[in-house]
């Protein structure tokens, strides 16, 4: 596909990590705009029992995954091109993709799972399939957490945009730069100003919560 | 007992990292002895993960808008369910494409269609020259590939009658007629050999008959089989076939994890065949 020079300015390498770092997301738009299609035809070929929708689902938690590497320090830098990071990434989270569709998916082989860490491989953080003996000896205590996400979801959105705003670049994105620029972003005279006001906004999120199902 | 705002600021801050050093004891013998002020950290950190969730969230609503804006992936289409009737290269979605029906085309539309054809062909083929390095199949098996021996060719008069036509692709292949060993093995009959096995070597045949992308699909599927004894070969030959078809990108993905796994027996091959990736 062609791209823009929004697109090309935003996949600048250098610079594209700092940039997300500091809370810009364009990088990733312009990246899932990119390496969409080819991302998908490419992971037909490995897992011809997904469909589109579920593939381009996959390639999404991958982007979400590198931002949340990037912007927690995980991944300081790429040792490889970011599609080759994302492509990679994308394929492990086809099998959650197949895990969502079914109780069982995928058997692994012993040494797959239980294999030694691979300290050359830059790439190999987290997203490995997590495999239950019982797939359903969780399902209480997933309940309880997603009623529980679904109820600060829900007080989120009762707090102000400003609010909101600042919880998420402080307890999301990268905490000091993303404040920083929101500082500045909302003319706070200070960064204190700021925390003094995430304090206060943390407050009035937890007050909320804790009245519960009366909003 | 209820907490203070001073309290929470404590507990934020310890939480959150930010706490100076020197703070830190008194704040964790507390922790150790009073119960309220250990709910309170809990309840932070669950504050703190449902933030996380929802900025999760909202990034996913983000990429699906995209998603949807940019309308679906342009991917080729699926191949078709099979039947109980079926070959099993046919029963494994690999027996080729369907012939296109034949229709009553005037003359006039026939020869508008072929200049039209023959005006693509020479934008495509130069397009083709100009733009696309993609290396033959045959190039890269004879630079790369580790020419696979086939299976073993039984003799004598007591060769089981599902062995003959598996029998005669494995000669045709061994004599270089790739396109005669492919027409063969797509028409064995149900239960001739293992499934993977069949879907291995139709793989390979197609590889070696100028047919990567076929090849690729059937390579994929076993490289899905855990057990297949085949499944490590096929990994090599995979992104081979990624490659006969220009795509290096994602040759190169495969190539890569194979050279990193030090027991994998094509490891030294894939390390062999990378640098060439981008020539």
């Amino acid at each position: 596909m062609s791209l823009t020079a929004a697109d090309r300015d935003a996949l600048a390498p250098k610079g594209m990590l700092d940039r997300l770092r500091a809370g810009d997301q364009r990088p990733l738009h312009a990246l899932y705009r990119v390496h969409r299609d080819p991302f998908v035809k490419w992971a037909t070929i490995y897992h011809p029992d997904l469909d589109t929708e579920a593939l381009s689902d996959a390639f999404q938690d991958a982007l979400i995954s590198f931002y949340e590497n990037v912007i927690s320090g995980k991944l300081p830098e790429l040792r490889t091109r970011p599609q080759t990071y994302l492509f990679r990434l994308g394929e492990r989270f086809c099998y959650h993709q197949k895990k969502k569709r079914g109780p069982i998916v995928k058997v692994f082989e012993i040494s797959d799972i239980n294999g030694e860490d691979d300290d050359e491989d830059p790439d190999s953080t987290d997203p490995m399939p997590i495999l239950l003996d019982d797939p359903f000896a969780l399902t209480d205590e997933l309940d309880e957490l997603d009623r529980q996400r679904d109820l600060i979801d829900r007080a989120l959105h009762q707090l102000t945009a400003d609010c909101r705003r600042i919880l998420q670049a402080y307890y999301y994105a990268d905490q000091k730069i993303s404040i920083e620029k929101l500082s500045a972003e909302l003319e706070h005279n200070s960064v204190e100003a700021t925390m003094a006001r995430k304090s206060y906004c943390l407050g009035r999120l937890r007050a909320l919560c804790r009245s519960g199902l009366t909003f | 007992m209820s907490l203070t705002a001073a309290d929470w600021e404590q507990i934020e801050n310890y939480a959150d990292g930010t706490l100076p050093e020197a703070a830190k004891p008194a704040v964790e013998a507390r922790l150790m002895v009073d119960v309220t002020f250990q709910a309170a950290l809990a309840e932070h950190r669950s504050l703190v993960t449902g933030i996380r969730a929802a900025g999760r969230a909202d990034l996913r609503q983000q990429l699906r808008r995209l998603n949807d804006e940019m309308g679906p992936p342009l991917v080729g289409t699926p191949s078709t369910p099979a039947t109980d009737d079926d070959t099993p290269a046919q029963a494994l979605g690999i027996a080729g494409k369907p012939a296109l029906p034949l229709m009553r085309v005037s003359w006039r539309a026939r020869w508008s269609r072929i200049a039209a054809a023959a005006s693509l062909a020479a934008v495509v083929g130069v397009g083709a020259l100009l733009m696309m390095r993609r290396p033959d199949s045959q190039a890269l098996a004879t630079r790369y590939g580790l020419a696979d021996p086939g299976l073993p060719v039984l003799m004598g008069s007591d060769v089981p009658p599902n062995r003959v036509l598996v029998n005669q692709a494995m000669n045709a292949y061994k004599m270089g007629d790739y396109d005669a060993a492919l027409d063969k093995w797509l028409h064995l009959p149900a239960g001739s050999i293992g499934p993977d096995t069949t879907l291995y070597y139709t793989g390979i045949f197609q590889y070696s008959a100028a047919q990567p992308v076929e090849a690729a699909q059937a390579l994929a599927r076993v490289r899905e089989l855990p057990a297949s004894a085949f499944r490590e070969r096929a990994d090599y030959y995979f992104a081979l076939a990624l490659w006969a078809q220009g795509r290096n990108q994602e040759a190169e993905v495969v190539f890569t994890r194979l050279a990193e796994q030090g027991n994998h027996p094509y490891a030294d091959a894939a390390r062999e065949a990378l640098p060439h990736l981008s020539e």
